[in-house]
């Protein structure tokens, strides 16, 4: 058998067990709404979900780096915070801004729609661009659960 | 030769162990790396340390005729890479070979991108003979291109101490040898962008030559940018033809030039800054910088210049006379090198009949210093009471409680720095490193710090109580104010002959304090001033119109650094970008300049953008009638510096009350000498310390960061006692400019400086109004000593006439409430002295 069949077969066998593992998951509930942690440091922004529990804090929060995920047709609560400079969180497309400071607690609350790109735009008090600070918002549908984005 | 060889040797080896140990990461990065032919073609070429071209004396000050008969001196060639050599137009000798070579040099440096940073310079040490003319004639002869190559000559005294002393190169006469009857050196000296003499090199030996090539390569590189366009900001020259164009119609007289004549006189100050504003630059306040300041320290009759510095001491420099100064700071007793200074401001504080100085810093304490009326200053802190530790700004001398004595205002801005401190990273006109200074290190988040209560500071309001003691009485007089403040400004806003107190907050509304007759003071801000300027900066109160009250011109830079906008819409106001809660402005904030004009009824209306009065990354501004047609005209400093694009300072001409007309093309003082917009902010030492530095990143050895240049405050007086108005600057990072007109060549003016002396009134007759009547005008200004930004200055009252020859009357209201007009035999063009009645 050539080394390429082989491959593929064993690609194929784990597919199928990671499909049969995670098919509960896909039958999770919609989530309505959702709070996401987004912090800025050092120029990027660090968003921190809840994860299955529905509980930010605990063992099996998501995170990602630079750009942001969101479930569609929810109500979503963004609590920004910074460890170190004064950064401007924003999401031009829907028109939203907010600066997120050390020690201070901000928050951008909105709804969103069906699955879409948004931009992130990111700034910092300083005369330097930093590209890092500029990412996207994908929202994502949630017929697979919201964080199939994060296997 | 030997020590050079030596030299090179040494620094080879070192470049062996440098290539040796980063071989291995260099491997790592190349395991991962998609574009390895590239990098190994990186790798195995010598990677010769930069550092190796050694920093040796600077060529000393000069100022020379050209080959177009042009005058050159050292600046016109700093901010470039030149090589030199010395000949004379008669030899037969190696010149001619020497010439050759440079032309050889020439074609081969016109191939690099480089070429524009580039210069050569030829020196003449026969001046006699070489004439500009003569050195024209020989140019021509040998078909050279000059456009970048100088031929210079000069005295022979001139030329041969400079071969001699600044470039250590022999030259001497031999009468006898009739094909070289001059004997001089062969070698090509190599000089970099801030003058300094990096290696000489025998033209006519192939290896010195090809050295000589691959040292400029290296000494080119070490110059980085950032941004990068901030070297050649073109478009200032464009603004310079498009405003020159738009002049030609102007009704204001502009027939009249100013020149920065710091070159010549005498002034070496320059200002140094913390790393906080340079090499770790981040948003806090540090990089609002300093203060200018004037007064007559020694009553000598010339007025003196106090420059405040970040790092080192602040400088007193004695007015000589002719434009020139000499540096006394140590003499004074004024050379205080232990903290961050900030303002600066001159006052009489006992009523002897001299000047005193108060100098606020960042958190090691502000102080007080008394003057014995010959420029020799005690420092008397301690016993004043005054020694604020704080994060002081801008501080104003003025007599609340109208009993004779000046009293201070004292503005803090608010804890922008942590109790932490770092050395200052200094380097030496030899590229040496030194650790002399520290400074607190500021917070990342500072320009958020109006919305942390724990940071607040409060302003303080000192009663002169006499006998050189003061009382803060902030709480007593119901003056207890957090703003984030750099500086107040005074003015009677009810007309009730009490002072009263704008405060400017540079995150946030102003607010204003109505003084109730000096017992204590009430809170009017939004009710007298609706809106405010959100980031307000400076401000000057002054007769706009001469309808004889006055009107208010406040300045606003953190609204621009909301958003970098370009062309137009920097003469707008800001599109603020950031949000209500980091404004909290509460719907009253103005983003930009604020004009208030005084309606004469206690209240003011806001008309700056009506009378063009809006202006981009504004500091400070100080005012003066610079054409003398009897309208005060404003200067405003602005700009950014490194890492921020240049920012062109604003000359605002008054046209006739109505509006302002932008000028600083027309007048000279845009663009800078030599069309300069950047210069050295920091060193990197990309390959040790640095390395981790943003603009290290693809980067090994020696840089020297170019950033934007930038004014912070400024004075405008008689510097050279011509009659008209000069203007000096405090650079932030830089040395100063010294800006001379050329009006009273230009034109016959008329003008009369007053000075005042109060005896009921405080003996500078500072809060005293003076109004010159002349013809059908009325001329109204105060004595305030608000002199640019973060500062307080003694000065006389400077009035332009117009086209008045004749003064019908002067009329002054003391502080002490007594009116006094005079109208004898007043001549113009000249000072006056008013003494007030007892």
């Amino acid at each position: 058998m050539p080394l390429s069949r082989k491959c593929s077969l064993f690609l194929l066998l784990i597919g199928i067990c990671f499909c049969l593992s995670c098919t509960p998951k896909t039958k999770q509930t919609r989530l309505e709404s959702i709070i996401i942690e987004v912090t800025g440091h050092n120029f990027n922004w660090h968003y921190r979900y809840p994860g299955a529990d529905g509980i930010l804090g605990t063992k099996d929060d998501e995170s990602s780096i630079q750009d942001l995920y969101l479930p569609d047709n929810a109500n979503i609560r963004l609590q920004l915070k910074s460890l170190d400079y004064v950064y401007t969180f924003a999401l031009p497309d829907i028109g939203l801004k907010e600066i997120a400071v050390p020690d201070l607690d901000f928050e951008l609350q909105f709804k969103t729609g069906s699955e879409q790109t948004l931009k992130v735009l990111g700034d910092q008090f300083c005369g330097y661009a930093h590209e890092t600070l500029i990412g996207k918002a994908f929202v994502k549908n949630q017929d697979h659960g919201f964080y199939s984005w994060s296997n | 030769m030997h020590t050079f060889n030596k030299f090179l040797l040494s620094s080879l080896s070192i470049l062996v162990l440098v290539a040796c140990n980063k071989t291995s990461t260099e491997n790592k990065r190349l395991a991962d790396t998609p574009t390895k032919a590239t990098a190994i073609a990186t790798i195995k070429k010598p990677t010769r340390n930069k550092d190796a071209v050694r920093i040796l004396n600077s060529v000393p000050k000069f100022e020379l005729t050209n080959q177009r008969n042009e005058s050159i001196d050292n600046s016109d060639l700093y901010g470039r890479v030149w090589v030199a050599n010395f000949i004379f137009t008669q030899c037969q000798g190696i010149c001619p070979l020497q010439t050759a070579k440079m032309l050889e040099l020439q074609n081969s440096l016109k191939r690099s991108n480089r070429w524009d940073d580039m210069r050569l310079v030829s020196f003449s040490v026969d001046p006699e003979t070489d004439t500009p003319q003569a050195l024209s004639e020989y140019i021509n002869s040998k078909s050279l291109e000059t456009s970048q190559w100088q031929f210079l000559t000069g005295t022979r005294d001139e030329l041969w101490d400079l071969s001699k002393n600044g470039f250590k190169l022999p030259v001497t006469e031999d009468a006898q040898n009739t094909k070289m009857p001059i004997l001089h050196s062969a070698q090509f000296v190599l000089v970099d962008w801030e003058g300094r003499i990096r290696g000489y090199y025998d033209s006519l030996n192939e290896k010195g030559y090809s050295n000589l090539k691959r040292d400029l390569a290296s000494v080119v590189n070490e110059r980085m940018a950032y941004p990068s366009t901030v070297i050649n900001s073109s478009w200032v020259k464009q603004r310079q033809e498009q405003q020159i164009a738009s002049a030609k119609n102007s009704e204001i007289f502009n027939d009249f030039t100013f020149k920065d004549t710091i070159s010549e006189s005498g002034i070496t100050f320059k200002h140094k800054i913390v790393d906080d504003a340079g090499i770790a630059y981040k948003a806090v306040h540090y990089d609002h910088g300093n203060a200018v300041a004037i007064a007559d320290v020694d009553s000598d009759g010339l007025l003196d210049i106090y420059f405040s510095t970040q790092v080192g001491s602040n400088e007193l420099w004695r007015n000589l006379g002719n434009g020139q100064f000499e540096n006394i700071t140590k003499k004074s007793g004024l050379f205080v090198d232990d903290r961050i200074g900030v303002g600066a401001s001159f006052a009489d504080i006992d009523n002897d009949g001299d000047q005193d100085l108060y100098t606020t810093s960042v958190r090691i304490g502000n102080q007080l210093f008394e003057n014995d009326g010959k420029g020799h200053f005690k420092n008397i802190t301690n016993k004043s009471n005054t020694g604020v530790k704080a994060h002081s700004s801008g501080s104003v001398f003025f007599d609340y409680d109208r009993d004779g004595l000046l009293d201070l205002f004292v503005s803090n801005v608010g804890v922008y720095t942590e109790e932490n401190t770092q050395k200052v990273s200094l380097y030496t006109q030899q590229g040496q490193k030194t650790t002399d200074y520290n400074f607190h290190i500021g917070f990342n988040d500072a320009f958020a710090g109006h919305l942390k209560a724990e940071r607040t500071e409060t302003s303080v309001l000192f009663k002169n109580m006499g006998n050189n003691t003061f009382q803060d009485v902030s709480k007593k007089v119901n003056l207890v104010d957090t703003s984030w403040t750099g500086e107040a400004n005074v003015i009677d806003g009810n007309n009730d002959g009490w002072p009263d107190l704008y405060i400017h907050n540079m995150q946030g509304n102003d607010e204003y304090y109505e003084n109730q007759q000096g017992q204590s003071f009430v809170r009017k801000s939004r009710d007298v001033f609706p809106k405010t300027p959100w980031g307000a900066m400076g401000s000057k109160t002054f007769d706009f119109d001469n309808d004889g009250d006055m009107d208010i011109f406040i300045t606003d830079m953190h609204s621009d650094m909301s958003k970098d906008v370009f062309g137009a819409d920097e003469k707008r106001k800001s599109d603020i970008s950031y949000t209500e809660s980091f404004l909290q402005s509460d719907g009253n904030s103005l983003f930009g300049n604020a004009f208030y004009r005084n309606e004469s009824n206690g209240q003011f209306t806001e008309i700056s953008d009506q009378i063009n009065a809006e202006t981009y990354w504004p500091w400070g501004l100080g005012t003066g009638d610079v054409n003398a047609d009897g309208f005060e005209d404003v200067f405003i400093t602005a700009g950014m510096n490194y890492p921020f694009r240049y920012a062109p300072n604003s000359l605002l001409l008054n046209n006739q009350g109505l509006n302002f007309v932008d000028s600083e093309y027309i007048l000279g003082v845009e663009p800078r000498k030599n069309g300069l917009s950047a210069a050295p902010s920091f060193d990197l030492d990309c390959s040790g310390e640095n390395k981790s530095h943003l603009l290290c990143k693809d980067e090994t050895g020696r840089r020297v960061i170019w950033g934007a240049l930038g004014s912070r405050s400024s004075v405008i007086f008689d510097l050279d006692q011509d009659g008209d108005q000069d203007i000096v600057t405090l650079e932030f990072n830089h040395a100063p400019m010294v800006l001379i007109s050329d009006l009273s060549d230009k034109k016959n003016i008329n003008y009369i400086k007053i000075n005042l002396e109060g005896t009921q009134s405080n003996k500078s007759g500072i809060g005293a109004t003076v109004k010159v009547f002349a013809g059908n005008d009325i001329y109204t200004k105060i004595q305030d000593g608000k002199s640019g930004y973060l500062a307080q200055s003694f000065y006389p009252l400077y009035f332009g006439l117009g086209d008045n020859k004749k003064i019908n009357k002067i009329e002054v209201n003391w502080p002490s409430g007594n009116t006094q007009t005079y109208s004898k035999n007043i001549e113009i063009n000249q000072t006056l002295n008013l003494t007030e009645s007892k």
